[in-house]
């Protein structure tokens, strides 16, 4: 028998418990609500060598990045050939082997690899690929290329399967619209743009007291109208993870350290940064990037944006590692397809196919794993992918959340040695999936 | 007439009334207010319905573009005389501060154009064309952050409202010769030999089929035929501003699109497009998904494809039906929709009565919620419905409500909402359910302004 707290009753609860922590160690919200959570309980007790408590950062770089100039493949004639305006020349190149190099716009992730903090996954993609921005992005959020399943995202399958009464802020989006991929049945995301402001504040002269008459307007009615009950429950959701976030705010206002560019993309990964070292109860965190879609013009644009990435990244790794955090961090980034091997006539590149991941952190094994993609033999153009983007999916769940990626993923897909074995894993770096602890 | 648009008749056992109008009025302009749904009940419905198409003469050129028509004047004249005297950009460092004055003085007019915008959505005797207009930025997007011409931004706004519920295979032939479309989706750099297929497939993709009606051969031809569409030049802001057909960067060789053959123009990728089955219904389902419900029940949508389709895509007539008929009065069609920032926040100004409007700062919170006019996140717009309400909006939409109930966004007025008993039924055009007017009632601390601010942050407040 079960015997969580009901949804409906951590929600109400919730609050009481959370209120009454003030003094409580880190992961309060957690220790309120870990009594009866599976999730816990396999990612510390029964996960060996995992890091207490492993958190990922999705990076999105929205509009197809272009691969080929992220990752130049400097030993291929067949580049220069298909790209006589826009190849990045051979001498500016960032050698990461004998046959390929970052762009030089992407400094800060070639000593990051010199560090041995960055992996880059090659050629990565899916069967059919699709050519539509959102229908990819879509493909990439669901991780269902075929889109037979349910419309909801690999992430929020997460947060579903494993996490049934987690808090309300698994996962944590820097925006104002929650990305799919972190969208399951059960809600338990927020997103928001500052946690500095982010909460309930009562009309100027109004008091405390009006969160607290609020709260008690938004308790559930059945008032027989879809929209409107959905909506008082987001907003009661909302209640809740401001109190969570709120009792944060005084170590997010105490942290100015760090050495972030001042675009809206490194300050996100500095409250990402903030957020875990204050021990927001948080597993998923997701920022965007975009503008990738260059289509016309596409050097000077894409470099400034790659500068942005590389810059961001740098940055927020040094900045976790500096606060102790670098063994439970992993970064991960992702756009929804590369762009076409030759240049078009506008000095820029139309939609492609496969593109390269990177992996960024102390937790990944460095160096570039899977092979390039092959230039010359083409479908329609594009490159043909070697790695199935679920593959890097499965890898993240399995050895970095530490569960099954076989039901969040609807099949089971091998995985990518991207990732340091942890001591006391298994031979594999696997989790040993029999033991993990369920709580019945 | 399709069954599922057959006109609402009013009876005594279901009149015309104000919770009808009141809805009708929501989902066609932007907060009504009680004597406006009052008016809208005494003309009956199909008065009512008639009034809201009846669309003023186009606004004339709101005075925000001095600053940029001089600062273009100054560059231009710098960029000619260098031309007459065959001097090099490169050495002429100071074009790059005059280049720089024109870049500011677009970042100030869009900032002056989302404003005046707002203020017309909030003041217009027609809130249905701001509303279409809308609509139509949210279908047919341009982001200013890739045209960076507020001039463009605002004659692409003008035409959304010129064809607002016109017709639309003529919006879209205006939509395809739009230099703000034209640069935004890069058609002004697609050219024989060298098609850019970013426009070409957009227009089938977001703009009329939906994807699943066309493959990836029809992008690619389609782009030869839209080539040599394109800007008239690029010697001077004005030239950028101008569509030009060029046909020697046009391909005009054989296409096949569609499985039709011919050496196709973009005219004639659109008469094929507006052909195909498919087009009537994506027209129908964006309408229903903004003015129905994010996910419209598919027999209205079904009804409302067959009338866009047999009145050739005039869209006065759809929408007429759709206002005037019993299903959009369904208990499925009522309160389903959530409200855009651009619904909230000037459905608010008008609700409290703010003179004076800080609107600048209010288009800041509606980028916080989500929707930051003349700059649609992506080409396919915004996504709306419930993607408009997360914690991080919730939260926001409460803090532009309660700066606007205490005078700091402007000066409002708060007498008409009456005492806390009616301030409920006035901003919700309902009485809120006796659970929660209860509640209203003991809730500690009650003042007119925790009450208008309560009532403001309610589900029942962001459903339309």
């Amino acid at each position: 028998m079960r015997t969580m707290m009901t949804r409906r009753e951590f929600v109400t609860k919730g609050l009481t418990i959370v209120a009454a922590g003030a003094t409580a160690p880190m992961f309060l919200t957690r220790t309120a609500i870990a009594i009866n959570n599976p999730w816990d309980l396999s990612l510390t007790a029964q996960a060996p060598g995992r890091p207490d408590w492993p958190t990922l950062v999705v990076v999105q770089m929205g509009g197809g990045n272009d691969g080929l100039n992220s990752i130049v493949p400097v030993a291929h004639d067949e580049y220069y050939r298909a790209r006589p305006h826009l190849a990045v020349p051979q001498d500016k190149v960032l050698r990461l082997n004998d046959e390929v190099g970052l762009n030089p716009a992407l400094q800060p992730l070639k000593a990051l690899f010199d560090d041995g903090r960055l992996a880059i996954v090659q050629g990565v993609g899916y069967p059919n690929p699709n050519r539509s921005h959102f229908r990819s992005m879509e493909i990439w959020h669901t991780a269902d290329p075929a889109g037979t399943g349910p419309k909801t995202g690999w992430l929020g399958r997460l947060f579903d399967s494993e996490c049934p009464d987690c808090g309300e802020i698994a996962g944590l989006t820097l925006s104002s619209e929650t990305p799919l991929a972190l969208q399951g049945g059960g809600g338990r995301v927020v997103a928001l743009d500052n946690p500095a402001r982010f909460g309930f504040h009562p009309v100027a002269g109004g008091g405390p007291q009006e969160l607290e008459a609020f709260r008690q307007l938004l308790q559930p009615v059945a008032s027989g109208e879809p929209m409107v009950d959905f909506l008082a429950h987001t907003e009661m959701n909302a209640l809740v993870a401001a109190s969570d976030i709120g009792r944060l705010a005084s170590k997010l206002a105490g942290d100015s350290g760090g050495h972030y560019a001042k675009d809206p993309f490194s300050q996100k990964l500095r409250i990402v940064a903030e957020l875990i070292a204050a021990g927001a109860p948080t597993r998923v965190y997701y920022v965007s990037l975009g503008g990738f879609d260059t289509h016309a013009a596409q050097a000077g644009r894409q470099d400034r944006l790659l500068e942005i990435l590389g810059g961001g990244l740098g940055a927020f790794v040094a900045d976790i590692k500096r606060k102790g955090l670098e063994e439970r961090v992993l970064t991960m980034t992702f756009s929804e397809f590369g762009r076409r091997v030759a240049e078009n006539a506008s000095a820029g590149t139309d939609h492609g196919t496969a593109a390269p991941m990177f992996l960024v952190g102390g937790p990944v094994r460095p160096g570039v794993h899977g092979a390039h993609p092959n230039l010359t033999d083409l479908d329609m153009g594009d490159l043909r992918f070697g790695t199935d983007f679920r593959s890097v999916y499965a890898t993240v769940l399995e050895h970095w959340m530490g569960v099954r990626s076989d039901p969040i993923l609807g099949g089971q897909f091998a995985t990518v040695d991207f990732l340091k074995p942890h001591p006391g894993a298994g031979p594999s770096g696997r989790v040993p999936q029999g033991t993990r602890a369920r709580r019945t | 007439m399709p069954i599922a648009l057959e006109p609402f008749a009013p009876s005594s056992s279901d009149p015309w009334n104000a919770a009808k109008a009141g809805h009708l009025l929501r989902r066609a302009g932007f907060g009504p207010l009680p004597e406006e749904v009052t008016r809208a009940v005494a003309a009956g419905p199909d008065r009512a319905v008639a009034a809201l198409f009846a669309f003023p003469q186009e606004p004339a050129v709101p005075p925000i573009f001095d600053d940029v028509t001089a600062a273009e004047r100054r560059l231009d004249a710098q960029l000619e005389f260098m031309r007459a005297t065959r001097q090099r950009p490169k050495d002429h460092p100071e074009l790059r501060d005059l280049y720089q004055a024109v870049a500011e003085a677009h970042g100030r007019a869009i900032i002056g154009l989302t404003s005046w915008w707002l203020d017309r959505m909030a003041t217009t005797p027609a809130p249905l064309q701001e509303k279409l207009a809308l609509f139509w930025h949210g279908h047919f997007t341009s982001a200013f952050g890739d045209v960076h011409d507020a001039i463009a931004m605002f004659n692409q706004n003008q035409l959304f409202r010129r064809n607002a519920a016109g017709n639309f295979a003529r919006l879209l032939d205006g939509v395809a010769r739009d230099p703000a479309m034209l640069r935004y989706l890069n058609n002004d750099d697609n050219r024989r030999g060298h098609p850019n297929e970013n426009w070409a497939r957009e227009l089938m993709e977001l703009f009329t089929l939906g994807i699943g009606h066309y493959g990836e051969d029809d992008v690619r031809e389609s782009a030869r035929a839209w080539t040599g569409w394109t800007l008239r030049d690029y010697q001077s802001f004005e030239g950028r501003r101008t569509f030009a057909f060029r046909p020697m960067l046009h391909d005009a060789g054989q296409k096949t699109f569609l499985g039709q053959t011919g050496a196709w123009d973009g005219t004639d990728v659109m008469r094929i497009i507006l052909a195909a089955p498919a087009a009537p219904r994506w027209v129908a389902g964006k309408l229903a998904k903004f003015f129905v419900a994010p996910q419209p029940p598919a027999d209205i949508v079904d009804a409302m494809a067959v009338v866009v389709r047999d009145s050739n895509y005039e869209l006065a007539p759809v929408l007429r039906m759709l206002f005037r008929s019993r299903a959009f009065y369904r208990a499925d069609v009522l309160h389903a929709q959530v409200k855009s920032p651009a619904e909230f926040v000037v459905g608010a100004v008008r609700h409290l009565g703010v003179q004076d409007p800080d609107w600048i700062r209010l288009s800041g919170a509606m980028t916080l919620m989500g929707q930051r006019l003349f700059f649609p996140p992506t080409v396919a717009g915004w996504d709306g419905g419930t993607a408009w309400m997360n914690a991080g909006t919730v939260f926001t939409r409460s803090d532009v409500a309660a700066a606007l109930i205490t005078g700091r966004l402007g000066t409002p007025n708060l007498a008409p909402l009456g005492s806390p008993a009616t301030i409920a039924p006035y901003l919700l055009g309902r009485p809120l359910s006796a659970a929660r007017q209860a509640v209203l009632a003991q809730a500690p601390g009650r003042g007119p302004a925790e009450t208008v601010h309560m009532v403001m942050l309610l589900p029942e407040y962001q459903v339309a």
